[in-house]
C-alpha cells in the first residue's frame, strides 16, 4: 500500500523527468551535428513541445480516478442483515456486504470496510445495514457519515456487569439488562438458583448471591422465556479473595453494648481490634490504650471514634489524626451529638428534628422482621461525599467522604447490636463490614485486571506484564510465551489470539503481589451472540452521532471523460512519432543524393 | 577389487559376527517381551524364570551359532564358488600344503583373493524370516498386552463361556437392574420398579434388587458405606437381594471378578422420612379468645393432614381452672373424638357446653386435640397447641411494660389497712360506751397504726422510713376470708395482732427476699412498674389523710380515706409483679463501704481482649480450591480427597448434600482423569462449604495514578 502510495506521488516526478530527459537528448544529438547538417530550430520545438503535451495527457490520464469515481453511498450488509432490505441501485450507490453478512444474491462481498474504501474513494456515506460494523471496521469508518439501520436483536442477555474479585463473605452483585424474556435468574456454582426477578419494561436486573470460601466460583445468569423455556446461559466467574486481617482501633468515651458487639464481631472474623474504653476518671476497659500518633496510626486501617473521644481529642490531636487520614488511614465517626471540626472533616454533624426511632430498609425478602434502631436526631452534611447506609424513610444514617489518599465516614445507628441479639448477626456484620470496607486503608493486593468478556477468536490485550509472561491454555502442558509490543512502552501489554474456549491461565515470570498466576475464562466464539450483537450495534450508534457531517473534497472532475483523453494522448504521441520521422523541417542538404 | 582387500582372516570374523547377529536379531524382541511381561507384575516369580530361561536359550543358541561358523564353515561357503577351486582350506591354513603343488594352488589363491569380490560371496540373509520373527514377537506381545488388560466389553460378551474361562478373561459387568420399591403397608403406597441402582423410598420400605450380568459372577454383594453387605443370590436368572431400609445410606454393587470401573460408584439410596400429622385448630383461629357474654358453648374444630393418614380417633384433652387469686385448680378430662374425611386430612370436632361445665369468672378452658399417625411399628404422636377460652375479668387496670422480665403472682403483703378500717368502725359503734380520752386515745393508736402501715407501703416507692420499727404487712385479706387473722395469729402465736417488733418484720423480708431480695432497698423500688407506683402512691396520700383524721380523733372522718386507700391497695395487689433476675448476668456484689464514696483506690484498667473463636481448618476450603474451574487440567491431590471424604463422613448436615458428596468424591476417586466427575463434585461441595460472614478487609490498593488523583484532590481549595 504504502509502494503504491509512492509510485502515486511519483508519477508526476517520472513523466518529468522522462520529458526532460528526452528534450535533453534531442538537444545533445542536434548539437553534436555538423552546423549545415541542423534541422530547423521549429521542427526541434516542435518535438520537445509534442513530448510535453504527450507527458501532459498521460498525467491527466493517469491522475484521473477510476470509472466508480461517481459512487458516493455504499449501502453495507453487515451480521442479521434483514431480507426486506432489497438493494436498489441508484446513481452513483453500492451494495455491499461484509463477510458477517449472509450471502445474497446480486450483492457483492467485501472483506472489510477498508477495502471497500480504497475501491470507492469518493465514497462519504455509508449505510450500515444489520448489527453494525465489527471492531475491524471502526477505525476505516472514522471520517465517515454513517446512517445507521439496526437490524431487531434476538432474545437474550444484552449486556451484565459483576465484580471480577469479592473478598469471601461479601455479596456477589450482578446486574445487567436482556432482551426479552419474562424472567433471569442466578445460579450459584452448584447449579441451584439463589436469586431472580421478573423482568420489567426495561429489562434491566439487580441481582445477588452470597460468597462461600476462597477459590473460584462460576455462577450462572440464565435468561427464561415466558414459556418457562431457557433463553440464553451465561457464566459469570467471581474470583473470591481470601481475607487480608484488618486492623481496627477502637476508642470510645464510654461502654455501650454496641462495642461489645462490634469487638465480638471483629475477634470473630479474622480483624484485630483495639479498644481502649473510657470509663471516666483515667480508667480504661478494653486492650492496653494507644496513643494516636503518628506510627500507631500509619499501622491501622481503621480508627473508630464516637463523639466524645473525637470532641475531646482536642484540635492538635484531631489534626495529627486528619493527617493520617490523608495518608491512607480510614476514619469512622460514631456520632450522637454534633462532631468538633466539621470544617477540617469536611462534613458536618448538626441536629435536625428527625425521629429516633427507624428500621433498616429490607434487604432481602426473607419476610423477617427486623428489630427498631435508634439513631440520634442528627443530620450528616456532607457535600462531597456518599451516602453509605439509610434508613426505610430515606434519612442517610452513614456517609462517607475521600480525604486524601484515606476516607472519613460517619456512623449513627446507636444499638445495631439489636440485630444480632434478634438473630440477624449476618446482617449486623454486613452493616459493619460495608462501614468498615468502604473507609478502610486502601492496602489490599488487587487481582489483575482482566477484560471482562473474552472471545475466542478476538484479539486481547493484557498490559503491566512481565518479560517471562506466558499463557497455558486449556489441554496444552507447555505455556505458549507472549511477546511484548515495544511501541506500548512502560504499560508492557502483549497481545494474544485466543483459539480454543475455555480456562486459560495468564503465567508470570516472577510473582508480583501474588500475581503470579491469573486464570480467565475465554468464551465460545459463538457465545454472548446477543450481548456482542448489542455492543456492536451500540459502537456503531456511537460512531453515527459523532460521524463528521463534513464531507470528504471531492477530487477535482476532469474536463474530458478518460475515453477522450486516452484517445487524445494517442494521437498525439502518434502523430509526434510520425512528425519525428517525417522530413519536415529537415536540412534538404544533408541528404545524400 | 583394491590391493588392500581384507584378509580371508577379517572376512571370516566379519561374517561369523553377521551371523551371531542375526541369532540376537531373533531372540532380542521375544526377550524384550519376557521381561516386559514380568516387569508388569513384578511379584510372580515364574514370569522372571520364564525371562531368565529365555535368556539362557537365547545365550545358548548364540554360543551355537558362533562354533558352527568357523573356518571350516568358511571354507565351505568359500568353495562354493568356482575361483576357489575347492582348495579354500588352503588359503585359510586349515590345510598344510603338503607338496609343491600345494604350495603352488595357495600362492594362486592368494593372489586370486586380491581380485575376488567378497562382498558377492557372502552368503544370502534372508530379511523374510526376521520379519515373520518380528510379526510373531508382536502377535505375542499383543496376547499378553490383552491377557492383562480386560477385553472390552462387548467383545468379551459375545465370547462362548468356555473360550472365555480358557482366557481367563471372564468378568462380569452390569446389565440390567431392577429395584422394586415396596413401600410399607400403611402408606398405602403401591410397588414400583425402578431401572437405576439410585432410588428414593419411603422409611422402612424393603427393596429388592435384581439385577443381570453379562457374565455370571462367583459371588455378587452389595456393600453399605456404613452398615451391613448383602449377599446377591441367583434366583430365576436374575442376582437378587431383599433388604429393608432405616436410614439414607451410599452402597456399592461388587461382584467377584470385579465389574468395570465406570459401575463400581457408589449409589444412594434416599430415606423419605415418615412426617409427623401436623394439627391445627380451624375454630377459633386464634389460640386465647375470650368468653362472649352469655356465650353458651364453644365449638370446636381441628384439621389434621399427613403424608400417609392421620389415625380416626384422637384425643380431646380439656383443662378447666376454678377458683380465684392463688388458690386455682384444674380440672382435667379426656375424649375421644372420631374423624372425618379423608385419611390424609382429618377434621375433628367438639362442642364445650360452657354452662354445664361450670366455668366462672376469670378461668380459663383449655384444649388440646392429641392424634398419631398410622406409622407402624410405633405412631408418631402430635398434640396440637392449647386453644384457650378466658372468662376474663373485669378490667383491673393491668400495667404493661417490661414483660419478657416479669412474672405475674398475687403474693399478698397486706392486710392491715382492712384491719383498720375494721378497727375504725368498730371503735365508731362503741363511741358511745367509751369515754371521750379513751376513745380519742383509741383513735390515736389506730393512727399510728395507719402511720406505720404508710411508712411500710413508703419503702416500696423508696421513701426513707422515719423510724426504725417496720410493719408486718400481710394485706392477705380477701373478700369473705374474715378468719385470716387467726391464721395470721397461729403464725405468731407470741405476737400481739399488730406485732411492732423485729420479728414480724423480719418474718416479712424473709417472704419477700423468696420472690425477690431487693425489696427493701431503696433503689429497688424502681421494681414496681411505673403505674403501680402511681397507684401505690395515691393509696398513701389516702393513708395520709387517713392518719391525721385518727390522730385528731375522728375515725369517722378517716374511714372515706382508709377505704379509698384499701381499694387502691387492691389494685396494687393485683397489679403487683414480682421482678426475677434474668439468667446470666450475675452481677458482682456491690461493696457499699465505698459506695457512693468517691474513693478509688486499687482499681486498675480492666483489660479483656476478646478472644477469636477457634477456626477449624474447612479441608472442603481446599478440595474447593484444588477443584477450581480454572484447575481442570491439574491432578487434585490426594490428601485434599482424603482429608474432605473424613469431614463428610463425620459431618452431621443435610444428609442429602452430604451423601451426594460422599459419592460425587467416589466417582472422581474412581475415575481422576473425569471431567464430567469433577464438575458433579463441584456441585455438591458448593453447599457445604462456609457460609462466612461478612468481614472486614482493606480496600483494594490504588494504582499510582489513582493515589496521584487523590493527592491533587486533596491540594484542590474546597469549593
Amino acid at each position: 500500500m504504502m509502494a503504491m502510495e509512492l509510485v502515486s506521488q511519483a508519477w508526476p516526478w517520472v513523466l518529468a523527468v522522462g520529458v526532460l530527459l528526452a528534450s535533453l537528448r534531442l538537444v545533445l544529438g542536434l548539437s553534436r551535428l555538423p552546423a549545415d547538417a541542423r534541422p530547423r530550430a521549429w521542427r526541434t520545438w516542435v518535438l520537445i513541445s509534442g513530448q510535453c503535451a504527450s507527458a501532459a495527457l498521460l498525467f491527466l490520464l493517469l491522475q484521473a480516478g477510476v470509472p466508480s469515481e461517481s459512487i458516493h453511498t455504499l449501502h453495507l450488509l453487515t451480521a442479521h442483515a434483514p431480507e426486506t432490505s432489497v438493494p436498489a441501485q441508484g446513481a452513483g450507490e453500492r451494495w455491499l456486504r461484509l463477510p458477517e453478512a449472509t450471502p445474497r444474491e446480486g450483492i457483492n462481498p467485501t472483506p472489510d470496510l477498508a477495502t471497500a474504501l480504497r475501491a470507492h474513494p469518493r465514497l462519504h456515506t455509508v449505510h450500515v445495514i444489520g448489527d453494525g460494523l465489527e471492531a475491524r471496521d471502526r477505525d476505516a469508518a472514522a471520517g465517515l457519515r454513517i446512517r445507521f439501520e439496526r437490524a431487531p436483536l434476538a432474545s437474550g442477555i444484552r449486556d451484565w456487569w459483576s465484580p471480577g474479585f469479592v473478598n469471601s463473605g461479601e455479596a456477589v452483585h450482578v446486574r445487567g439488562s436482556s432482551q426479552g424474556g419474562a424472567r433471569i435468574e442466578l445460579l450459584d456454582p452448584s447449579a441451584s438458583r439463589v436469586d431472580q426477578q421478573a423482568l420489567q419494561a426495561d429489562s434491566a436486573f439487580s441481582l445477588q448471591a452470597a460468597s462461600h470460601s476462597p477459590g473460584l466460583a462460576v455462577y450462572q445468569l440464565r435468561l427464561i422465556g415466558a414459556d418457562e423455556k431457557t433463553i440464553a446461559t451465561t457464566p459469570v466467574p467471581v474470583h473470591v479473595l481470601p481475607m487480608l486481617a484488618t486492623r481496627l482501633l477502637l476508642r470510645s468515651g464510654g461502654p455501650d453494648p454496641e462495642l461489645k458487639f462490634l469487638r465480638r464481631w471483629a475477634a470473630d472474623n479474622g480483624a484485630s481490634l483495639k479498644a481502649t474504653i473510657d470509663l471516666g476518671a483515667g480508667m480504661q476497659a478494653g486492650d492496653p490504650p494507644f496513643a494516636l500518633d503518628t506510627r500507631t496510626l500509619a499501622d491501622a486501617d481503621v480508627l473508630i471514634l464516637d463523639d466524645r473521644s473525637w470532641n475531646g481529642l482536642g484540635p492538635a490531636r484531631r489534626r495529627n489524626v486528619l493527617d493520617a487520614v490523608n495518608q491512607g488511614l480510614g476514619l469512622l465517626l460514631r456520632a450522637t451529638v454534633p462532631l468538633a471540626d466539621g470544617d477540617a472533616l469536611g462534613m458536618k454533624v448538626r441536629a435536625a428534628s428527625l425521629p429516633t426511632s427507624f428500621k433498616l430498609p429490607v434487604v432481602d425478602a426473607s419476610g423477617s422482621r427486623l428489630p427498631a434502631l435508634t439513631r440520634p436526631a442528627l443530620r450528616i452534611d456532607n457535600p462531597s461525599g456518599q451516602t453509605l447506609l439509610r434508613d426505610d424513610r430515606g434519612t442517610p444514617l452513614a456517609a462517607w467522604r475521600a480525604h486524601g489518599r484515606g476516607r472519613l465516614g460517619i456512623w449513627l445507628p446507636t444499638d445495631s447490636y439489636r440485630l444480632a441479639l434478634a438473630g440477624h448477626a449476618d446482617l449486623h456484620a454486613r452493616l459493619w463490614a460495608d462501614a468498615i470496607n468502604r473507609v478502610a486503608r486502601a492496602r489490599a493486593p488487587v487481582p489483575r485486571n482482566m477484560p471482562a468478556r473474552i472471545h475466542a477468536g478476538e484479539r486481547v490485550v493484557f498490559c503491566e506484564l512481565g518479560n517471562a509472561a506466558k499463557i497455558l491454555q486449556p489441554g496444552d502442558a507447555t505455556p505458549l510465551p507472549l511477546a511484548i509490543d515495544p511501541r506500548s512502552g512502560d504499560k508492557h501489554c502483549a497481545a494474544f489470539w485466543p483459539q480454543r474456549a475455555g480456562w486459560h491461565r495468564l503465567i508470570e515470570g516472577a510473582p508480583v503481589d501474588g500475581k503470579s498466576d491469573t486464570a480467565f475464562l475465554v468464551r465460545a466464539d459463538d457465545a454472548d451472540q446477543v450481548l456482542r450483537a448489542a455492543e456492536t450495534r451500540q459502537a456503531t450508534a456511537a460512531l453515527a452521532d459523532h460521524a463528521p457531517v463534513s464531507i470528504k473534497p471531492a477530487v477535482v472532475t476532469p474536463t474530458l471523460p478518460r475515453w477522450a483523453l486516452f484517445m487524445l494522448w494517442v494521437a498525439v504521441t502518434s502523430a509526434l512519432w510520425w512528425f519525428e520521422r517525417s522530413r519536415f523541417g529537415r536540412v534538404r542538404a544533408a541528404t545524400p543524393g | 577389487m583394491s590391493r588392500n582387500a581384507p584378509s580371508p582372516q577379517t572376512v571370516h570374523a566379519r561374517w561369523r559376527m553377521h551371523a551371531c547377529l542375526r541369532v540376537l536379531l531373533f531372540a532380542t524382541p521375544w526377550l524384550a517381551v519376557a521381561l516386559l511381561f514380568a516387569l508388569r507384575a513384578p511379584g510372580q516369580p515364574a514370569r522372571w524364570l520364564l525371562t531368565a530361561s529365555g535368556l539362557v536359550a537365547a545365550l545358548a543358541w548364540l554360543v551355537r551359532a558362533w562354533r558352527k561358523h568357523d573356518l571350516r564353515w568358511f571354507a565351505g561357503q568359500l568353495d562354493g564358488h568356482a575361483g576357489f577351486d575347492d582348495s579354500a582350506g588352503l588359503l585359510l591354513g586349515l590345510d598344510v600344503p603338503a607338496s609343491g603343488i600345494a604350495q603352488f594352488q595357495r600362492s594362486r589363491l592368494k593372489t586370486r583373493w586380491q581380485a575376488v569380490d567378497v562382498g558377492s560371496m557372502r552368503p544370502l540373509a534372508r530379511l523374510s524370516p526376521l520379519l515373520w520373527n518380528l510379526l510373531g514377537v508382536l502377535a505375542f506381545a499383543a496376547a499378553v498386552w490383552s491377557w492383562q488388560r480386560q477385553i472390552p466389553e462387548p467383545i468379551r460378551a459375545q465370547l462362548p463361556s468356555a473360550l472365555a474361562r480358557v482366557l481367563g478373561v471372564q468378568s462380569p459387568s452390569l446389565r440390567t437392574i431392577h429395584l422394586s420399591v415396596e413401600a410399607p403397608t400403611y402408606t398405602g403406597l403401591p410397588t414400583r420398579t425402578v431401572e437405576t441402582a439410585d432410588v428414593r423410598a419411603p422409611e422402612r420400605s424393603t427393596l429388592r434388587w435384581a439385577l443381570q450380568f453379562s457374565i455370571a459372577p462367583s459371588r455378587a454383594w452389595l456393600q453399605f458405606e456404613t452398615g451391613p453387605r448383602i449377599e446377591l443370590r441367583e434366583r430365576l436368572g436374575a442376582w437378587q437381594a431383599e433388604h429393608r431400609i432405616e436410614r439414607s445410606g451410599l452402597y456399592r454393587i461388587v461382584t467377584e471378578p470385579a465389574l468395570p470401573v465406570a459401575q463400581r460408584k457408589l449409589h444412594r439410596i434416599e430415606v423419605i422420612q415418615d412426617q409427623p400429622p401436623q394439627v391445627h385448630a380451624t375454630t377459633p383461629t386464634q389460640s386465647l379468645s375470650s368468653r362472649k357474654p352469655g356465650q353458651p358453648s364453644w365449638p370446636l374444630a381441628f384439621a389434621a393432614t399427613d403424608d400417609h393418614g392421620v389415625a380416626a380417633r384422637a384425643e380431646l384433652r380439656i383443662i378447666q381452672t376454678s377458683g380465684e387469686g392463688e388458690n386455682i385448680s384444674a380440672s382435667e378430662r379426656t375424649l375421644t373424638l372420631n374423624a372425618s374425611g379423608p385419611a390424609r386430612k382429618r377434621r375433628f370436632g367438639y362442642v364445650v357446653d360452657l354452662a354445664r361445665s361450670g366455668l366462672t369468672v376469670g378461668n380459663d378452658v383449655i384444649v388440646q386435640l392429641t392424634v398419631r399417625d398410622n406409622r407402624q411399628p410405633r405412631p408418631q404422636v402430635v398434640r396440637s397447641a392449647s386453644v384457650i377460652l378466658r372468662w376474663p375479668q373485669e378490667d383491673v387496670g393491668i400495667a404493661t411494660g417490661l414483660d419478657g422480665l416479669m412474672q405475674q403472682v398475687l403474693p399478698a403483703y397486706f392486710r392491715s389497712q382492712r384491719q383498720i378500717i375494721i378497727d375504725a368502725e368498730k371503735l365508731i359503734s362503741e363511741r358511745r360506751t367509751l369515754t371521750a380520752g379513751d376513745f380519742g386515745k383509741r383513735s390515736d393508736a389506730i393512727g399510728f397504726d395507719q402511720h406505720t402501715l404508710r411508712l411500710r407501703y413508703g419503702q416500696f416507692l423508696g421513701e426513707e422510713a422515719e423510724e426504725a420499727t417496720p410493719l408486718p404487712t400481710s394485706d392477705n385479706y380477701q373478700a369473705g376470708d374474715v378468719d385470716a387473722a387467726p391464721a395470721h395469729d397461729a403464725e405468731h402465736p407470741s405476737e400481739d395482732r399488730h406485732p411492732r417488733g423485729e420479728a414480724g418484720s423480719s418474718a416479712v423480708d424473709a417472704m419477700l427476699a423468696q420472690v425477690s431480695h431487693v425489696h427493701d432497698l431503696p433503689e429497688a423500688a424502681t421494681l414496681l412498674d411505673p403505674q403501680t407506683q402511681v397507684i401505690l402512691r395515691a393509696a398513701l396520700r389516702e393513708m395520709w389523710s387517713s392518719e391525721t383524721q385518727m390522730r385528731l380523733g375522728e375515725p369517722r372522718n378517716a374511714l372515706p380515706f382508709a377505704r379509698k386507700a384499701l381499694s387502691l391497695i387492691k389494685n396494687v395487689q393485683q397489679a403487683d409483679r414480682i421482678y426475677l433476675p434474668r439468667i446470666g448476668s450475675e452481677l458482682p456484689p456491690i461493696d457499699f463501704t465505698r459506695r457512693m464514696s468517691g474513693k478509688r483506690d486499687d482499681l486498675a484498667t480492666r483489660s479483656n481482649a476478646f478472644v477469636a473463636l477457634p477456626v477449624a481448618a474447612m479441608p472442603m476450603d481446599a478440595l474447593w480450591r484444588a477443584l477450581g474451574a480454572d484447575r481442570d487440567g491439574s491432578e487434585i491431590p490426594n490428601i485434599a480427597l482424603d482429608d474432605a471424604s473424613r469431614w463428610l463422613q463425620s459431618h452431621d448436615g443435610d444428609e442429602r448434600d452430604t451423601l451426594a458428596a460422599i459419592a460425587a468424591l467416589d466417582a472422581l476417586r474412581q475415575q481422576p482423569t473425569c471431567a464430567e466427575c469433577r464438575i458433579q463434585l463441584r456441585q455438591r461441595v458448593w453447599p457445604l462449604l462456609a457460609k462466612p460472614l461478612a468481614k472486614p478487609a482493606p480496600r483494594p490498593r490504588a494504582t499510582p495514578a489513582g493515589n496521584a488523583y487523590l493527592d491533587a484532590l486533596q491540594r484542590e481549595p474546597a469549593p
